[in-house]
């Protein structure tokens, strides 16, 4: 689970992961709420299912009509999926065993093809999604045009239909009330910030989602070179803001990094809400050089596998989930 | 320009909204800005509120509502896929690739609003690939052009003269 979180990644210490996904679309038939129940068949998932599920390949398929609803929203929680493709019936995923690539069948558009990486790496969060998107491009003809490019669903995804996103966990600019700053900033760099689950979703742990908003008439290498160059630049400025607070707060910070650190390793049961809320603080924490449990990597590995849907089994109540998340935060925090 | 609400800062935040085809503009400064709710999300570099992309589009066209565009342009319909404005209007999404032929001329303003330009610039699919003879020869071009614009801006007319030519028999002008 989340096996692409890896241990020593580049600025793991603010970064979470990097992901960069291409939409695309096959020419000549409809977008995905248009299509004929032949053609989606025939013409969408056939031929990706060929190319990347034939004989003696890894990847695995799961079709979302196969999958209960829990089981769809835990793939969401590991960001294997995304919420849209959560209600589509006649939606499937493509994954390679470790989750880190992902192509996302009948969601919006055609096509959504993700690569998962940890820490801040755009450059290969767009190699490797790019190198998907050429090999599934020799099994189709995706629809295109001299003037918009790759031509998807939603206009706000046309010409290169790449967007490349970073989780980012900024406790200092949370703590600092600086997220409403950073929206107008990066908004008028053509990048936006949202929730940890992208469009519409509320952050988690204050883990944001930084990614490019344009994707027309721009390049893949300027979007992967924007990303790297104004995020780069906030990881530094969050690096700075956490110095700065821990600076003017000593006593404050470190008295709330260890309470969390106490609750985590002795709480008998814990909620999702609960968790994440203190595994941010000891995060936070632990990036300052306060105590060092474990590493940051590890702490956002829990963030995700204690998640409701990912944690839930079958006929096991509320409180014993709660009971079960406590333990495997005490087994990784020393 | 001045910000609308104190009159004295420099204007930098510029919002335009257009509901249901009227168009509101409202011009402040970063100070000013805190005071209207509807701004507190942020803004983009193209003067918009920095909704996200979807509502954005929604929004220009006044969508979700019974919109003039949608009205009078209720009667084209895509050839391949039967969709009309109107269908876009509801969902901010086209019906199929298409679309994007039949309702270029209502697409590209919003287009022009949202992104850095309405011509794209990057990778293109393996079997739409230029020939590499052309690929070389708009290479060229567009190094005479920019060269060009060097010897306007430096004022050396002889040398644009003679650049401005053999741009035109390379294009066969």
């Amino acid at each position: 689970m989340a096996q692409w979180l890896k241990d020593n990644s580049s600025d793991s210490d603010i970064v979470i992961s990097t992901r960069a996904r291409i939409a695309r679309n096959v020419s000549g038939i409809p977008f995905p709420h248009k299509i004929r129940n032949t053609d989606k068949e025939e013409l969408v998932k056939r031929p990706a299912i060929q190319k990347f599920c034939s004989n003696g390949s890894d990847f695995i398929l799961k079709e979302m009509k196969d999958l209960s609803q829990n089981e769809r929203n835990a793939l969401v929680e590991q960001h294997v999926i995304s919420r849209d493709l959560v209600g589509r019936d006649d939606g499937a995923v493509i994954t390679s065993p470790d989750g880190s690539i992902s192509i996302m069948l009948m969601e919006e558009d055609h096509y959504r093809i993700q690569y998962l990486t940890g820490g801040f790496n755009p450059e290969e969060a767009y190699q490797v999604a790019g190198n998907v998107e050429k090999m599934l491009g020799s099994s189709v003809s995706y629809a295109y045009n001299d003037r918009f490019g790759y031509l998807t669903a939603c206009p706000t995804n046309l010409g290169t239909g790449l967007r490349i996103g970073v989780m980012m966990h900024l406790k200092g600019h949370v703590l600092s009330n600086n997220i409403k700053d950073l929206q107008s900033g990066l908004g008028r760099l053509g990048l936006t910030i949202r929730g940890a689950y992208g469009e519409g979703s509320t952050p988690i742990a204050d883990c944001y989602q930084i990614s490019n908003q344009v994707t027309l008439g721009i390049s893949e290498q300027e979007i992967v070179q924007n990303i790297r160059q104004f995020v780069g630049r906030l990881i530094n400025q969050e690096r700075d803001v956490r110095n700065i607070l821990y600076k003017n707060n000593k006593l404050e910070l470190e008295d709330s990094v260890y309470r969390a650190y106490g609750i985590l390793k002795n709480a008998k049961k814990m909620s999702s809400d609960e968790a994440n809320r203190y595994l941010s603080t000891l995060s936070f924490g632990v990036s300052l050089g306060i105590m060092k449990p474990c590493r940051e990597t590890d702490i956002y590995r829990l963030m995700i596998e204690t998640m409701p849907a990912t944690l839930r089994r079958e006929a096991e109540t509320a409180i014993e989930r709660d009971i079960r998340r406590a333990e495997i935060i005490q087994k990784v925090i020393d | 320009m001045l910000c609308n609400d104190c009159g004295k800062n420099e204007a930098t935040i510029h919002s335009i909204n257009y509901i249901n085809g009227e168009k509101s503009e409202l011009h402040v400064c970063a100070e000013c800005a805190k005071n209207h709710p509807e701004l507190n999300f942020g803004f983009n570099s193209f003067g918009f509120n920095a909704l996200e992309p979807t509502d954005l589009i929604k929004k220009f066209f006044g969508l979700g509502n019974d919109s003039l565009i949608g009205q009078i342009a209720n009667e084209i319909h895509c050839k391949t896929c039967n969709s009309t404005l109107s269908d876009f209007n509801k969902t901010g999404l086209f019906g199929c690739p298409d679309c994007y032929d039949t309702f270029a001329e209502e697409i590209i303003p919003v287009l022009q609003k949202t992104q850095p330009a309405v011509s794209h610039k990057g990778n293109v699919p393996v079997n739409k690939e230029q020939d590499p003879e052309d690929k070389e020869k708009d290479e060229k071009l567009q190094s005479l052009q920019e060269k060009l614009k060097k010897m306007i801006s430096e004022e050396k007319y002889e040398e644009a003269a003679k650049i401005r030519d053999e741009i035109k028999a390379m294009k066969g002008e």
